[in-house]
């Protein structure tokens, strides 16, 4: 019995003795088993449901990852410039700015966007951005912003705002699960300092991004406050290297200089 | 002669009621006025900026970006609502 499915047994007051399988018993014969009178919590199947993932992934994707700090001082002092002159309806937060970044960085690096598969890469033709959203009530999902590389700030503020609500509410469609091409895990501001990630299969890199913090650095000889980011790209070193992982990162850090 | 100017009390309804819709998860009610309330309410900016929205729809008051990045309680916000002039 694996310890996961002892965990889950105990859990879900299943009696392992009363359980029919061939082999060892899994956290999957654990869960069908569970009775009516203990119900499989929605957040436990997603919970078995992620960990069967990031298995898969860690198993079988050589992981490398490569950090960069994004300066966003300036980027957001814009940001809360022209926040200013627009109602709360239209303004946007600096997620919705280090995405769009992300994105068109995606198009300018095309080896870190699309798939492993049949033993090679496959390159998407546009960016798909697959989000990890967590779940106020815990668990994950992970939504897709389709074609994000076209998407310009206000239109990816809106694009977010409303994926973010709808999943958190459970209303995702169909158009929403789409495959991303590459994916996104963001902090938020109450985050950790840097997030070295585990790659959503069959993609090949997901961008971590910590929390803004404000740190003292070097800025024209003189000693300055500064916000940052630290950015860490997981990589598939099947289909790319850290080299391309670091182009990647610049490419990130020069479109954030132009916008919003 | 109905007064216009709403009651304190009432704004802080408004607000907890704005909390209520964007993080329904939250115990909005027993939330601590003058606490933090993105730590309190688990808040990001984006679940942060869809509240003050809705309070700023709510109770017609003017919400500066200057002014809504240094809002830390309720009670900060309802001050802030009480104070403001209202646009016509």
């Amino acid at each position: 019995m694996t310890p996961r499915a002892r965990r889950l047994a105990a859990e879900l007051g299943v009696d392992p003795g009363s359980l029919d399988h061939d082999g060892p018993i899994t956290a999957d014969t654990v869960l069908q088993a569970a009775t009516p009178s203990a119900p499989v919590d929605r957040s436990l199947r997603m919970r078995a449901a992620i960990a069967a993932l990031m298995e898969q992934s860690w198993r079988e994707i050589p992981h490398y990852h490569v950090s960069q700090e994004l300066d966003i001082t300036e980027l957001s002092s814009r940001i809360e410039t022209m926040n200013d002159e627009r109602p709360l309806a239209e303004r946007v937060v600096l997620a919705a700015a280090l995405d769009v970044a992300i994105a068109r960085a995606a198009l300018d690096t095309p080896d870190m966007n699309g798939w492993w598969r049949d033993g090679r890469f496959v390159a998407a033709d546009r960016v798909d951005l697959g989000l990890i959203v967590s779940l106020r009530t815990g668990g994950i999902v992970a939504p897709t912003i389709v074609d994000a590389g076209s998407l310009d700030i206000d239109r990816m503020m809106a694009t977010l705002a409303d994926l973010v609500a709808r999943s958190r509410r459970g209303r995702l469609r169909e158009r929403d699960l789409q495959p991303a091409s590459i994916s996104i895990t963001n902090m938020g501001e109450r985050g950790a300092d840097a997030v070295a990630g585990i790659i959503y299969p069959p993609q090949v890199a997901l961008i971590g991004l910590g929390a803004p913090r404000t740190v003292v650095r070097l800025v024209d000889g003189a000693v300055t406050p500064r916000t940052v980011v630290e950015a860490t790209v997981a990589g598939d070193h099947r289909a790319h290297d850290g080299l391309a992982a670091a182009r990647f990162l610049r490419s990130v850090a020069q479109h954030l200089e132009e916008l919003p | 002669m109905i007064d216009p100017t709403p009651r304190r009390t009432d704004i802080v309804d408004t607000i907890v009621d704005a909390i209520e819709e964007v993080a329904p998860d939250v115990e909005a009610r027993s939330l601590p006025a003058d606490g933090d309330l993105r730590l309190d309410a688990d808040l990001d900016s984006m679940d942060f900026l869809a509240v003050i929205t809705l309070i700023a729809e709510r109770t017609g008051a003017d919400i500066p970006e200057r002014v809504y990045g240094q809002f830390r309680s309720i009670d900060d916000i309802a001050d802030h609502v009480a104070d403001a002039r209202h646009p016509t």
